[in-house]
């Protein structure tokens, strides 16, 4: 059985050494897909911390950045050990950087944290059409929509892609945020967004009140 | 004395005195436009980064229509048909949106940091070069590096002749981009042409010894690998009058950094460059990109009066009140509000700008973001706000 304690804090921390030294030696010993589940919430406890971090300034950008290469890491092992059992999913988000902009590095941070605090993310990538978002929340009966930007251009198209979920009927079934540098108050207004955010760890707060 | 060459000066004059904390009638214009003027001007993306005759009617036609004192650019910032000769480009262009993406690359590998400490010169050719440009690990490499210098000496006469013609005809001095001698903490030349924002974000963490060996073994340089140290040696005391700024640099790659790993991968590096500002009595112009209100007590730290600093996303005012008169503000009108708002809330914001943070000197106006898309900007706003500055006594 790991030491969720210790788990926790190492990612936490972000002490890659030790949360690489603490699963491998938890997966060796043959855990059960119950430990490896406690596991994987030290983990993503771990990763709340990381987000309160940031929130105070004590981590920026490139350790959120690294922070989600950690977490991939880490879920790639314990992942054969969970033999089919997974976190309990808190709310289904459909995700992705809006058309005519390829910045990924905001999204995948966001998805990174909103992951681990217990959400199921389909991530559409970049440059993401209307249609596409449109789609993809529809299929999986998505609880948000979270569409992300970083050049000004974006906030055109994330008011396209409101529209498209209106033109859809979707519209008042999911709640919509949007993220990246040229989000405020007033792009969110005129997008017709639910919330807006320039903070990943804000981002995952919003959703999870969303969806309480 | 002709028209231009008046306004030549009292635009250089009018930059010092607000570099300098003296009052001026009026406050410097300063265009942090970049892509948009081309789409502005009816040309695309497509023509003018490979055309640098277009490029230079763009920005003779933009200056008639709208006047700045400076320029952050005339143009030259992507001169993509030199990487285009060597068979490889990051950037993704989309005209419809006059859209420059660019691709997040990695052409270090981790263990090279020990190599770029000891012959970073070596690093460029051996490794960065072939990494880069594939094709020049491919028969006719010789003939793509010619290529590539003709159209670098090509670029380079285009680049004179848009300064020349700029001063010549419009009175505007050089541009800060590209006409002012650029120095780098080498931590944005591995955040923007070498290692890519993530690998970047990595080595912060796992290999930081390296990562800072490299950036002390490079030191502060220019594109072309002259370092600073080697710059000050030919430097003579004062600042040159024909110009605005007479160094500058881009804080890019801090836009990932904490305070403190700023304190330890950026600070020696920015101060350094303070330092000569002070010692050579210079005039520094930084351009700071995203929101930079967590380094405000590095920049305390600048010698009063030698230094600029163009903040991009800050709330002005607070930065105003927070870093004092140490150094000369620059930036604040916001794209939102020049591609959204009315021209009457355009001028009164840039109005409410002025008499805030000018009123005592220290402040050039310009926009809050790099002016690039087409929806970055509406044209009536920006020049009704271009008319009003000119016409504004402080």
């Amino acid at each position: 059985m790991v030491n969720v304690q210790l788990l926790t804090q190492a990612v936490g921390e972000l002490d890659e050494d030790r949360v690489m030294a603490l699963l491998t030696e938890f997966v060796a010993a043959m855990p059960t897909a119950e430990e490896a589940l406690s596991a994987l919430n030290a983990c993503q406890q771990g990763m709340n911390a990381v987000g309160e971090l940031y929130e105070t300034g004590e981590y920026f950008v490139g350790d959120l950045i690294f922070a989600g290469e950690l977490l991939t890491k880490a879920v790639d092992l314990i992942k054969p050990v969970l033999r089919g059992e997974g976190a309990a999913t808190i709310g289904k988000i459909v995700l992705g950087t809006v058309r005519g902009d390829i910045h990924d590095i905001g999204k995948n941070i966001f998805k990174s944290l909103v992951e681990s605090a217990g959400f199921e993310v389909y991530d559409l990538g970049v440059d993401t059409s209307p249609e596409a978002f449109v789609a993809k929340a529809r299929e999986v009966g998505a609880d948000v929509v979270g569409m992300s930007g970083v050049l000004n251009l974006a906030t055109a198209a994330m008011k396209n892609t409101v529209d498209a979920l209106k033109a859809a009927g979707l519209r008042n079934g999911v709640k919509v945020l949007i993220g990246g540098n040229p989000v405020n108050s007033e792009v969110c207004r005129n997008v017709g967004a639910d919330a807006f955010t320039t903070n990943a760890a804000q981002g995952v707060k919003i959703c999870q009140g969303w969806v309480k | 004395m002709a028209d231009s060459q008046r306004l030549y000066q009292e635009r250089v004059q009018l930059y010092k005195d607000a570099a300098r904390h003296r009052k001026t009638n009026r406050v410097v214009i300063l265009a942090n436009i970049w892509t948009w003027m081309t789409y502005d001007m009816g040309y695309k993306l497509s023509e003018t980064l490979f055309d640098s005759k277009k490029m230079g009617q763009v920005v003779t036609k933009f200056q008639e229509k709208y006047q700045f004192d400076f320029f952050m650019d005339f143009g030259g910032r992507n001169p993509l048909a030199i990487s285009g000769a060597l068979g490889h480009t990051d950037y993704i262009i989309n005209d419809e949106t006059a859209n420059l993406n660019i691709n997040d690359f990695s052409y270090v590998e981790p263990e090279d940091y020990a190599e770029i400490s000891e012959n970073y010169t070596k690093f460029l050719w051996t490794k960065f070069l072939p990494r880069k440009y594939q094709k020049l690990n491919e028969a006719g490499a010789k003939q793509k590096m010619l290529n590539a210098g003709a159209e670098f000496g090509k670029f380079v006469q285009h680049s004179t002749e848009i300064a020349q013609t700029m001063a010549s005809d419009y009175g505007v001095p050089p541009a800060i981009f590209l006409g002012t001698p650029a120095f780098w903490n080498f931590f944005e030349i591995l955040f923007n042409w070498l290692r890519g924002i993530k690998g970047l974000s990595l080595d912060l963490r796992q290999r930081p010894e390296a990562l800072k060996s490299a950036l002390d073994g490079v030191g502060v340089t220019d594109f072309f690998g002259m370092t600073l140290k080697e710059y000050r040696q030919s430097s003579q005391k004062g600042t040159d009058p024909s110009k605005g700024p007479d160094v500058s640099t881009y804080l890019l790659g801090h836009s990932i950094l904490s305070k403190k790993q700023f304190e330890v991968f950026y600070w020696p590096y920015l101060k350094e460059l303070f330092d000569y500002a002070e010692e050579y009595d210079k005039i520094l112009h930084i351009f700071a990109e995203s929101e930079n209100s967590r380094f405000y007590d590095f920049f305390k730290e600048a010698p009063k009066d030698h230094v600029v600093i163009h903040l991009e996303l800050d709330d002005m005012f607070k930065a105003k009140k927070e870093i004092g008169d140490k150094v000369c503000l620059c930036g604040g009108m916001p794209i939102d509000l020049l591609y959204n708002g009315t021209v009457q809330a355009n001028i009164d914001y840039a109005k409410h700008l002025i008499d805030e943070l000018a009123a005592d000197g220290g402040f050039i106006f310009s926009q809050n973001k790099m002016v690039s898309y087409a929806t970055d900007c509406k044209a009536e706003n920006l020049k009704a706000v271009n008319d009003f500055i000119r016409e504004y006594t402080i």
